[in-house]
């Protein structure tokens, strides 16, 4: 109903010739065409068709009419030539009436372009990031499909391999099921340095899933996926130019993948990184058959919906399958479900998505704020002409004519609004992208934030709509006003007061929004200042770190990895400047693994009653680069290694869940099995014996949780292939950066060294992401807070404008200056706490949506919502203030003499 | 009649339009779906381009619109039949077209 209304309103952009000839065969077309879809799938191609069809013909019906305007039969009509006459009349006088006042006017305009500027730049995200989607065919049937556990809450979880092959041969509602895993990935090739490269392992259905062929040679086939195959890869644009100087001829040729001779099979066209931002693809290769249930690779499961089936039917599906496959595999299975999700939705997570449109919901307020300021500019000067306008009817207008006139000023300055918020826009955005350029870890290459026809077109929407809104009211007032009232009334008397009851309601809304708007800037701030000042508790700044990952084919087992630990080590010592170094897996408040473990003496049912800890591998040196030390037992020694019994140093949380009021040394726990993945395991699980206890950390830079359980293991008895260099140096820890390259290049001269920053930067990093959306919520708070100041300051100094006669009379019966000010005052402070008391109700809502971003800081703070009081209570009375003081500077002759 | 000429070029979706008027008067939407189907889909008429094609053709006398055959009750249709100058156009340009699509086959474009 509303697209019918959506497409006859937009039929006006057709010339009237045209119209009048064809709309009501349009629109029959129109309806017919409707009524075919059935699926909203085909309501959609619908859309986009009628979307592309009027861009196609407006411009050419336009062009007819432009040759055609002197042929002779294309006069419009009387009625039309009346219309049209009128029409252009008003909007004149809306422009010479805007003229003549240019003050408010240009403040109505600047609020309206502020409004429509900042919802088009959250709208434009929001569009880029969510509503977009993927740049392939039918974007919106792809699904993610993440394994979870209900029974813990709404968390992803990484699939398993073996669940994908038995979704994939059961399952009946997708096109193409496949599965990504995400590997590390060192390329290499002997003329070009070493560089770390994301990739992706990829099931041979994937590519043409996304209906994406590679732009040179070909995509895998069911071949590639057999264990044994030759090694083949396609890879990325980027790659193809910077390796390979775009050499068409680059099929057959190979590079080195972890140390692998690899056949490039393929090129993949440019802006192509499928899943998030790969330039590598290598085919899947799995023994499932080999692999104990619940091991193998970390792996990623996206399917295609086949044609009508709708995200619950798949849903409904897959959990119906994730349910059997609990009863037949219990131990692995056992109360595990999927979730089924559109794609990008569930790749940015959900919080994200909500909180993007929690953000253009907050920000819309602000298009609501300079809306009631324009209806207020808007309901000043309907009083102001109330005279003119009741002429006028008496003269005979219709009341539709009033109306339209009254509609036509707001659209006036709506459409300047209009035009300075595409500007405002194109900056916000501009701010945007390079603010997401700054973050280390890039963005999901399918972004695109721009201003593009779609943003434009939800422009034109704000647009239409803010005129509407802010020209209703003061239109409907106008048209209805009793002419005989106003013509006898003496210019000072009941009509104006009438006004200021309404616009008094509006200064009521205003405050209200835009306290809420600052409650939530105010929250963000408070996140964003606690933030910056955390106290790590250990050194970050003069941190040096550095990421290196052995290749398989290089280190194919833990006795390789040890020797090249043990040689770095040797090496880093005695160099000059380097106070202390360690080789780790993890680093602190940047992430942390996560596993299942086992406390001895405990019983367990299933698999998934074995709590979950947060494991790192760390040498001895550890906590002495972090210049801390263990508050209880010792720290790992050299003689703890793989040949030693097998220990282990807990943090205080670990010791405080699991001991409460023993002593932790001396306890053992052990590495669930579930969590071992791709690391060879005997049956039973190793135990290994709690040496220490570790002061607690921030372990993750984005769960925000002080300490969660963890323990650290001898990177001796855990070796990894990804390891993570710490420096302490004395001075600028980057300065030792070249030392370093030597140090690694001298002990293996194929390996990259990537990500190297200071500790302290990287922390910083991980947190960017909070302090983009502080600084989001801030700019909306002050705007919120400039346009609100206005309008009270509108509202107040026109209505003591009206009331100079009155005042004036007041002063010369001896009323004091302290009596008129606290008398204008009185009103505008009502207003100030009516609004403020709704505002708070509202931003609790707006805290809610908004509180997985904040640190530290519940969605409830009393210290911001009095900081807001004050802020607002501050500038509210000095708006009111200004007029206020005018008030007392009447002077009663003149005041008299205004009849 | 070779010096019959076209006054507008006639475009595929021209084309199209015009050959479902061969049989007789037909109205605009069941045009737009004819050419649909006759095109295997690669020709699609939104209401904007039905229309303003329509009005083309109409403009230089190529159709012409007719009533209602009787029983047609919606107002909203509107018929249209080629005029004898378009049938002579159509001709003409199909049978241009008719050489060129001969002389393909005989180079073996197609």
């Amino acid at each position: 109903m509303i697209g019918r209304w959506l497409f006859r309103l937009v039929m006006f952009l057709y010339p009237a010739r045209f119209r009048e000839r064809f709309s009501t065969n349009m629109l029959a077309a129109f309806d017919a065409g409707r009524a075919e879809c059935s699926t909203p799938r085909e309501v959609r191609a619908f859309w986009a068709r009628i979307v592309a069809d009027f861009l196609k013909t407006v411009p050419r019906a336009r062009w007819d009419a432009l040759i055609d305007s002197h042929a002779p039969q294309d006069t419009p009509t009387k009625r039309e030539r009346e219309l049209m006459f009128d029409l252009m009349k008003d909007v004149q006088l809306a422009f010479r009436g805007l003229m003549r006042r240019p003050g408010p006017a240009l403040i109505a305009i600047v609020a309206l372009g502020l409004g429509i500027g900042l919802t088009a730049s959250m709208f434009s995200i929001v569009n880029g990031v969510i509503l977009k989607g993927l740049p392939i065919e039918e974007p919106q049937d792809l699904m993610a499909i993440q394994r979870v556990n209900p029974s813990e809450g709404p968390n992803r979880l990484t699939g398993r391999i073996h669940d994908y092959y038995d979704l994939r041969e059961r399952q009946t509602t997708f096109e193409t099921f496949a599965a990504a895993a995400i590997p590390s990935l060192n390329v290499s090739s002997t003329d070009a340095t070493p560089e770390f490269v994301a990739g992706a392992d990829v099931t041979a259905n994937m590519f043409t899933m996304l209906r994406v062929p590679p732009m040179i040679g070909r995509a895998f086939v069911a071949e590639d996926e057999v264990l044994g195959a030759p090694a083949v890869a396609v890879i990325g644009h980027r790659i193809w130019e910077e390796r390979f100087k775009a050499d068409p001829g680059v099929l057959g040729q190979t590079i080195r993948i972890n140390g692998v001779p690899t056949e490039i099979i393929g090129v993949m066209p440019e802006a192509f990184e499928f899943p998030f931002n790969q330039e590598l693809w290598r085919p899947l290769r799995v023994n499932a058959l080999e692999l104990e249930r619940g091991a193998g690779p970390g792996i990623f499961m996206i399917g295609r919906l086949a044609d009508g089936v709708s995200t619950q039917q798949a849903q409904g599906d897959l959990s119906r399958i994730m349910t059997q496959l609990g009863v037949e595999y219990p131990d692995s299975n056992e109360g595990m479900s999927v979730a089924v999700g559109p794609y990008v939705r569930e790749i940015i997570g959900f919080q994200i998505a909500g909180l993007l449109f929690t953000m253009l919901g907050a920000v819309s307020l602000v298009l609501l704020i300079a809306c009631a300021n324009v209806a207020n500019l808007l309901l000043a000067r309907a009083s102001l002409r109330s005279k003119e306008v009741a002429l006028k009817s008496a003269l005979g207008a219709s009341r539709g004519r009033v109306l339209a006139q009254m509609l036509i000023d707001s659209a006036v300055i709506a459409a300047l609004g209009g035009v300075l918020g595409v500007g405002i826009a194109q900056v916000g955005i501009e701010a945007f992208n390079g603010a997401l350029a700054g973050l280390p870890q890039g963005v999901p290459y399918w972004f695109a934030i721009r201003l593009d026809p779609t943003v434009l077109l939800f422009v034109l929407f704000l647009t239409l709509t803010a005129s509407l809104l802010s020209g209703i009211i003061p239109a409907v007032r106008a048209s209805r006003a009793d002419v005989n009232a106003i013509l006898k009334d003496d210019a000072r008397g009941t009509s104006s007061l009438r006004m200021g009851r309404l616009s008094r309601g509006l200064v009521i809304v205003e405050v209200a929004f835009s306290c809420a708007l600052l409650v939530a800037a105010g929250l963000m701030v408070k996140s964003v200042t606690k933030l910056s000042n955390v106290d790590y508790a250990f050194e970050r700044e003069s941190i040096f770190t550095a990421l290196l990952s052995l290749p398989a084919a290089d280190y194919p087992g833990d006795p390789e990895r040890l020797q090249f630990f043990k040689e770095l080590e040797e090496r880093l010592q005695g160099e000059p400047g380097i106070l202390s170094s360690s080789i780790t897996t993890e680093l602190p408040a940047v992430g942390f693994g996560n596993g299942r473990i086992e406390i001895e003496g405990r019983e367990y049912q299933g698999d998934r009653d074995y709590p979950s800890a947060r494991i790192g591998s760390v040498d001895p040196s550890y906590f002495e680069t972090l210049s801390t030390n263990v508050i209880e037992g010792r720290v790992f020694e050299s003689s703890d290694d793989d040949r030693s019994m097998p220990v282990a140093i807990v943090n205080a949380q670990f010791a405080h869940t699991y001991f409460e009021g023993e002593s932790a040394v001396g306890r053992r726990v052990a590495l669930h099995r579930v969590s071992q993945q791709g690391r060879e395991n005997d049956e039973t699980d190793t135990f290994y014996t709690i040496v220490g206890v570790a002061p607690d950390f921030y372990l993750d830079a984005d769960a925000f949780v002080l300490a969660p359980e963890a323990i650290y293991f001898p990177l001796a008895q855990r070796p990894s292939s990804a390891i993570n260099l710490m420096i302490r140096t004395q001075g600028d820890p980057l300065a030792i950066t070249p030392r370093i390259r030597e140090i690694v290049a001298s002990i293996d001269a194929d390996l990259p060294i990537s990500q190297i920053n200071t500790l302290g930067q990287i922390i910083r990093d991980g947190t960017s992401f909070f302090t983009i959306f502080g600084v989001m919520f801030t700019v909306f708070g002050a705007a919120a807070l400039f346009l609100a100041s206005v309008g009270l300051y509108g509202v107040l100094s026109f209505s003591v404008n009206q009331r100079t006669h009155e005042l004036g009379v007041r002063v010369a019966l001896g009323a004091s200056p302290g009596g008129v000010v606290r008398l204008v005052l009185r009103q505008s402070v009502t207003q100030l706490g009516i609004g403020m008391a709704i505002g708070m109700g509202l931003s609790v809502l707006l805290g809610r949506g908004m509180s997985f971003v904040l640190f530290d800081v519940a969605a409830v703070d009393a210290g911001v919502l009095v900081g807001v009081f004050g802020l607002l209570s501050a500038t509210g009375i000095v708006a009111c203030l200004i007029p206020a003081r005018r008030a007392t500077n009447v002077d009663p002759m003149v005041a008299m003499r205004v009849e | 009649m070779d010096d019959l000429k076209s006054p507008i070029r006639i475009t595929p979706a021209f084309f199209f339009l015009m050959l479902t008027l061969t049989e007789g008067a037909s109205h605009g939407y069941a045009m737009a779906q004819e050419v649909e189907e006759r095109s295997d889909g690669s020709v699609k008429l939104g209401p904007g381009s039905l229309y303003w094609s329509l009005g083309r053709l109409s403009d230089v006398g190529l159709i012409g619109e007719v009533d209602a055959p009787d029983g047609e009750t919606d107002e909203r249709r509107r018929y249209y039949s080629l005029t004898p100058f378009g049938r002579n156009i159509l001709t003409r340009e199909v049978s241009t077209l008719a050489r060129v699509v001969e002389y393909a086959h005989l180079k073996r474009i197609v």
